[in-house]
């Protein structure tokens, strides 16, 4: 059956004010950080009538290459489909493999992935609210972010060796140790952060041209973050009191404590641009808060367990899910119990979905505000596109 | 009458080209072409700690404004006319720098079936990077190698 | 996980006389297996049902079924949906799943259920060729519009070049690997 492009045009109905419109790429290259997305805007004055994403330039097709290695050599792909939290992915992929297969992991080994995702997920969120500082023209937060990030990413590489795209997890653990003078170093920065992160807030959380661009724009309500499964920040800041870190309980998350944060409308409506960054910025003080107690509970032990060189996984499918920092990660895993990879891998991404909200929300939105709001969900090419 | 060792220090002799060249390295404007990974990269290559624009580098956001396009990561079938639109939109003379191995090879990504296999298949190329990323100082590195590049060129003769 | 055999068998309960097979039971992820006329039927009763109410998604995914002969020829055997549902209060979920056939698969869009459903539909249509009948915008959304074959599919051949670029690269190593010394 073929579809063509003018029985699609046809179905989808035109809402145009005043019949004036022009049409304007906001292209695939734009200086903001958010990688490779176009916007197709139909614009009537400086009021968006009509707005389609365009995605795919970043279509790296990294579900088919994972049908022809391994399952222990598909590890650094996992780093590049969210290349800002690359242990958050490890982790996640490392964890739906093992969960099918049964394989067990040693007590320091999760306790030092969960020390990787936490840190990633600091960093992570520095970049997010960084890049939303710059997209409304605020240069210097974000060069504030990015000296975190830079002490940051020494400590990684003392934990896993690269600055970025860490390939730190294997199947059965991770790949090296740390002994204690980097959980010296670790809390000497983290008494640091907590300052830092007083000092951010007073540089552009409360300055009033930051919250009248965020204020009240984009407003997403708990339903309509429901029916366009947003997930992670994202929905938390809708007031959906949701993080699959307490509700699938995995790795050792039960047992240490930290708040779910949600947005509470601080200075505007509750789901709005300012509490989707607010929510973020709180999350960097549970991540600190959950460093500390990750460092007091830390034992000696092995990092890796025993596993079987040709690794074959029993027949069926499995889709496992994480709470990686733009959203619920999922991996879907389908085994057809005889050969040494896998037969499909599906890869859910946070920020795919973020996307579906677009064509809804830009209706109405003047341009500026379009950048705002496309800041605020945090999304990054590579998760879209994979 | 011999000027032997009359000139004081703060006079030098030397030819134009060097000092065309010299001038022209020092101010070599890039346009921020960040595809993927390798763009996190170049923005902490800007950032405070290994600064890009202590060599006289400032990023650009348009190619009408630049000198040299830094590319910074894996390129696709769909975004590869897009490249090639913006690099005949610079003027010349113009210089590429091609950053980490997707953008050599193909690099991870090699046997994808929506990858272009080097940014060279597209546009000529003056310093290949590699790196999976590179640091930040391997691009300064290169951006000095371009320097080099630059002053040794003979910007007035035809 | 959140997976359980119970919520399973009261979602087959839920929905008959419409037939559904739970499979993989002992495993940790169960699946009510339906046929692919009733998927718009089974989701909407999901969603409704007063003591189910499954009302986010998490994914919808698509396999390429095939078997491989001894010589190595790949015969297709149709294709496979998931559909993973879960409840927005304590985020317990379901998993749903359809087999279609090899010639023309289709089956029921269920954009109008979910918003976000219509961007998981149209990277299936793309990738393996899968119509969803009655979409608001079935088109291609990760490949080039100009692009032919459905790259997911175990059986597609990669062209020679796409608009003028090659789509190999010459070895530059090659006189010094080991098999040509």
């Amino acid at each position: 059956m073929n579809i063509t492009q003018e029985d699609i045009r046809s179905r989808i109905e035109i809402n145009s004010i005043s019949g004036n419109e022009i049409e304007v790429n906001m292209g695939p290259h734009h200086p903001s950080t958010h990688g490779v997305i176009r916007f197709i805007l139909h614009l009537d004055g400086e009021i968006v009538v009509r707005a389609t994403p365009d995605v795919g330039y970043l279509h790296r097709s990294i579900e088919k290459i994972a049908e022809k290695l391994p399952y222990s050599a598909f590890m650094p792909y996992t780093d590049r489909v969210d290349y800002v939290a690359p242990v958050n992915c490890n982790v996640g992929y490392a964890l739906a493999v093992e969960t099918m297969g049964n394989l067990e992991v040693p007590e320091r080994a999760t306790w030092l992935r969960m020390l990787g995702m936490e840190l990633t997920r600091i960093a992570s969120h520095l970049l997010g609210v960084g890049a939303l500082t710059v997209d409304l023209g605020a240069y210097t937060p974000f060069v504030h972010a990015l000296r975190e990030r830079e002490y940051i990413f020494d400590l990684m590489e003392i934990l896993t060796g690269t600055r970025m795209n860490n390939n730190y997890v294997r199947l059965g653990g991770v790949c090296q140790n740390v002994n204690d003078d980097f959980f010296e170093k670790l809390s000497k920065y983290l008494d640091h952060f907590v300052l830092f992160l007083d000092e951010f807030e007073r540089l552009i959380g409360l300055n009033k041209i930051f919250i009248e661009r965020l204020k009240g724009i984009g407003v997403v309500k708990a339903e309509e973050a429901i029916h366009f499964s947003l997930s992670g920040p994202n929905l938390r800041g809708s007031g959906v009191q949701i993080d699959l870190r307490k509700t699938d309980n995995y790795c050792f998350y039960d047992q240490l404590a930290f708040d779910v944060v949600v947005g509470k409308g601080k200075f505007g409506v509750v789901g709005d641009s300012y509490d989707r960054y607010d929510v973020r910025i709180e999350e960097m003080k549970q991540s600190e808060k959950l460093l500390r107690q990750i460092l007091s509970k830390i034992k000696e032990g092995e990092i890796q367990a025993k596993i079987p060189k040709k690794l074959i996984l029993p027949e069926g499918e499995l889709y496992h899910r994480t709470e990686a920092p733009r959203g619920e990660l999922g991996f879907h895993i389908i085994s057809d119990g005889k050969s040494l990879t896998p037969y499909r891998v599906k890869i859910r991404t946070g920020s795919f979905t973020a996307m579906t909200t677009l064509s809804d929300k830009l209706k109405g939105m003047m341009v500026a505000d379009v950048i705002a709001y496309f800041a605020s969900l945090d999304v990054v090419a590579p998760e879209v596109d994979r | 009458m011999s000027l032997y060792q009359e000139l004081p220090d703060n006079v030098f002799i030397t030819s134009i080209d060097d000092v065309l060249g010299w001038s022209r390295k020092h101010s070599l404007w890039w346009m921020v072409f960040g595809l993927a990974c390798c763009s996190i990269e170049l923005m902490h290559t800007g950032g405070p700690r290994a600064d890009i624009e202590r060599f006289g580098a400032a990023p650009r956001g348009t190619p009408r404004q630049s000198d040299l396009i830094i590319i910074a990561g894996t390129l696709t079938y769909k975004m590869a006319s897009r490249l090639k639109l913006l690099y005949e939109q610079m003027a010349e003379p113009r210089y590429v720098i091609s950053m980490g191995s997707c953008s050599n090879c193909g690099g991870l990504f090699s046997s994808a079936y929506s990858v272009v296999k080097g940014v060279d298949q597209i546009i000529p190329v003056d310093i290949y990077l590699q790196g999976c990323p590179p640091r930040p100082e391997a691009l300064l590195e290169a951006l000095v190698a371009l320097q080099g590049k630059v002053q040794k060129e003979k910007f007035l003769r035809k | 996980m959140k997976y359980s055999i119970d919520i399973c068998e009261k979602l087959v309960q839920l929905v008959s006389p419409v037939s559904a097979e739970i499979i993989q039971r002992e495993s940790k992820m169960p699946i009510v297996k339906i046929s692919a006329q009733e998927v718009r039927k089974v989701i909407q009763i999901a969603v409704s049902n007063p003591g189910l109410k499954f009302n986010f998604l998490n994914n919808i995914s698509g396999t390429h079924l095939t078997e491989i002969s001894e010589e190595g020829d790949i015969k297709s055997r149709g294709f496979a949906l998931l559909y993973v549902l879960s409840r927005s209060d304590d985020f317990s979920s379901v998993v749903i799943g359809v087999d279609l056939p090899d010639l023309n698969p289709s089956v029921d869009s269920i954009d109008d259920i979910f918003g976000s459903a219509n961007w998981f539909e149209r990277e299936i249509y793309d990738l393996l060729g899968v119509v969803f009948n009655n979409s608001c915008d079935l088109r291609r959304i990760m490949l080039p519009d100009d692009w032919v074959g459905h790259p997911l599919r175990k059986d597609f051949q990669e062209k020679s070049s796409y608009n003028g670029i090659p789509t190999t690269r010459e070895d530059e190593l090659a006189a010094v690997r080991v098999d040509n010394l």
